[in-house]
């Protein structure tokens, strides 16, 4: 979506400007603000984060911006400073992460352990390498249970099989993702 | 060594990875799009309406363009500010007129109000009793007590004083003394008791009380209507209401008497000076006015400021006055009992004596006579005086009368 399509949305109507633009850039926004604070804040501090960027997109392109081109770049930016603005105040308070599922988080989580002197950006790179090269529905399946926290059932929902499969697969996949971390030198 | 989750490294990704973690995001489901939906309207709305709070543009008249700005911001104001307005200058006015109301009728009656006295001078009745005991040695030691009532001075017609006068010698070794109670003076003394020191003449001083009392006698002989020559023979009379007692000089009789009768009796003036009612008073204000006799006078009620010529019995009826015009003669009251009242003329060949001299007061001792001068019969005013601060000048603050044989003590014992 461009500044201008969005600018004359809005004119036509705002609210159905607003929902298309969250319809439209929703996981989007969700997705950069959950990687800021999924370390510091609940399910609820992330939602509420995301809505008030929504809210601050809505209140600029209404009185301030005249953003023409694709607005993609723009949200991502704001969404950032957004989240990274909550992650400070957040961080004041305790962080609390919610693992849903301890046993399986046990099996990954083990006592692996992460040399803090190795450049984090490589070891994200390699990470992601791997998690790529088991393949769908795995590495979706893998992202959703251990980074985005979800529940079998709901991850189901998004690969379209049954919660017990998932749970087999998740299982057979972590196993795979070991193997593929110590062959480049990631094991305990 | 801490134990971390693997995918923690993943937070705060750099753009690519995000890329991937993106596409890698749950689906948001239609509930939790509501939720959002719902709760970026309501923070949109709220921060839309502190903007439209702050902004210049808030009236839609004005507009902006580049560097002008044209247009009149409209300004409401409240609709209860009008009555508030209306009733609190309704109020405001309303308590002026009272106020103003109140302050004019409280100045306004008799002619300036009450004048208060500069000083009060009060008299002390004291008295006192003295034991002497005598000791071993034979020196004698006296203890005196007092007691001192302290009042107001009266007028002439009371006895302001007692004329008690106490003296007390203490410790007064190889003797002894003791003192009584000073028998009062003989009649009728508001002189303060016996005569003692601090007698003097002054003819400056003497002369200012002289000048006082003539002129307070005349405006006095005036509100009492006795000081006038008349012809008996010329008369008028009016019938006086029955329920009225009416003490009267009855000029139908031969000689004239004074009894209680029904009918009011003028005698024509044959002072030449007075034609009418009008001489008189105008008379009366010249002395009144002159010399800031007015002022002078403040603090004795002996004369006032001629509403005293009025009616005498404080009602309206026509035998009730004291003076009356009647075919272009002035006519004056025989009502007892100012017609009885000695007219009191100073007795010029005594001089006047002062006591009790301060730097700021003294006390005129001034002799008179009443009927006749060849028959010694009289008495002496004691005309009080005090400096007014406010002008530095003597001013009047009170009158009482002794008996002649008073004044004649105080001049044998000056030797005048």
């Amino acid at each position: 979506m461009t500044g201008s399509e969005l600018k004359n949305m809005l004119d036509r109507s705002p609210t159905d400007c607003h929902r298309a633009l969250i319809r439209e850039y929703g996981r989007y926004v969700y997705a950069i603000v959950f990687n800021k604070l999924r370390s510091c804040g609940t399910q609820e501090d992330i939602e509420e984060c995301v809505s008030d960027v929504f809210a601050d997109i809505f209140i600029k392109f209404e009185y301030e911006e005249a953003y023409v081109g694709d607005i993609k770049g723009y949200i991502g930016t704001v969404a950032k400073r957004t989240a990274i603005d909550r992650f400070r105040s957040l961080s004041a308070a305790n962080s609390h992460v919610v693992y849903e599922d301890e046993d399986d988080m046990q099996q990954l989580v083990s006592d692996f352990s992460v040399d803090e002197r190795v450049d984090s950006s490589e070891l994200r790179r390699v990470l992601l390498n791997k998690i790529a090269e088991l393949g769908e529905p795995d590495s979706t399946i893998i992202i959703q249970k251990f980074y985005y926290n979800r529940t079998s059932s709901e991850i189901a929902r998004n690969v379209s099989m049954n919660p017990s499969s998932v749970r087999s697969r998740c299982t057979r996949a972590v196993q795979k993702l070991r193997g593929k971390l110590a062959e480049v030198g990631i094991s305990k | 060594m801490r134990k971390r989750n693997l995918f923690d490294m993943l937070g705060n990704a750099e753009e690519e990875p995000m890329d991937i973690l993106t596409d890698k995001c749950p689906e948001i489901y239609d509930a939790q799009m509501e939720r959002l939906f719902a709760a970026s309207e309501r923070k949109y709305r709220m921060k839309k309406r502190e903007i439209e709070r702050n902004r210049t543009e808030r009236d839609n008249n004005i507009t902006m363009s580049g560097e002008t700005v044209s247009g009149a911001e409209h300004i409401r104001r409240p609709a209860w500010l009008a009555p508030v307005c209306s009733a609190a200058s309704l109020i405001l006015v309303a308590g002026l007129l009272i106020g103003s109301t109140t302050l004019l009728r409280r100045h306004s009656g008799g002619g300036g109000g009450v004048v208060t006295p500069a000083v009060t001078v009060t008299t002390e009745r004291a008295t006192g009793t003295t034991t002497a005991l005598t000791g071993v040695s034979g020196s004698s030691v006296t203890t005196t007590s007092t007691t001192a009532v302290s009042g107001e001075g009266g007028t002439s017609d009371n006895n302001a004083g007692a004329g008690t006068v106490t003296t007390a010698a203490n410790g007064t070794a190889g003797g002894s003394s003791s003192s009584g109670e000073a028998a009062p003076s003989s009649g009728s003394s508001a002189g303060g008791g016996a005569v003692s020191s601090g007698l003097s003449v002054d003819a400056a001083l003497g002369e200012r009380a002289e000048d006082f009392f003539v002129k307070s006698q005349e405006l006095s002989n005036l509100l009492t209507f006795r000081v006038m020559e008349t012809d008996d023979s010329d008369y008028i009379t009016f019938d006086v209401d029955p329920s009225v007692e009416f003490y009267t000089r009855d000029l139908s009789l031969d000689p004239p008497m004074y009894c209680n009768t029904h009918t009011a009796y003028f005698a024509r003036v044959t002072d030449s000076r007075f034609g009418s009612t009008a001489d008189i008073i105008n008379y009366y204000n010249s002395l009144y006015y002159s010399d800031g006799w007015k002022d002078s006078y403040y603090g004795c009620t002996l004369v006032s400021d001629g509403s005293g010529l009025g009616p005498v019995l404080g009602n309206s009826q026509q035998y009730s006055v004291a003076y009356i015009d009647h075919n272009g003669k002035l006519y004056q009251n025989t009502f007892y009992p100012n017609g009885r009242h000695p007219v009191m003329n100073l007795f010029e060949d005594y001089p006047v004596i002062i006591k009790d001299r301060t730097d700021t007061s003294f006390t005129a001792i001034i002799p008179y006579y009443t009927y006749d001068i060849s028959a010694g019969m009289g008495g002496c005013e004691l005309m009080s005086f005090a400096i007014d601060p406010a002008c530095s000048d003597w001013r009047i603050v009170k009158e009482e009368f002794d008996d002649f044989s008073y004044y004649e003590e105080c001049r044998q014992k000056l030797g005048v």
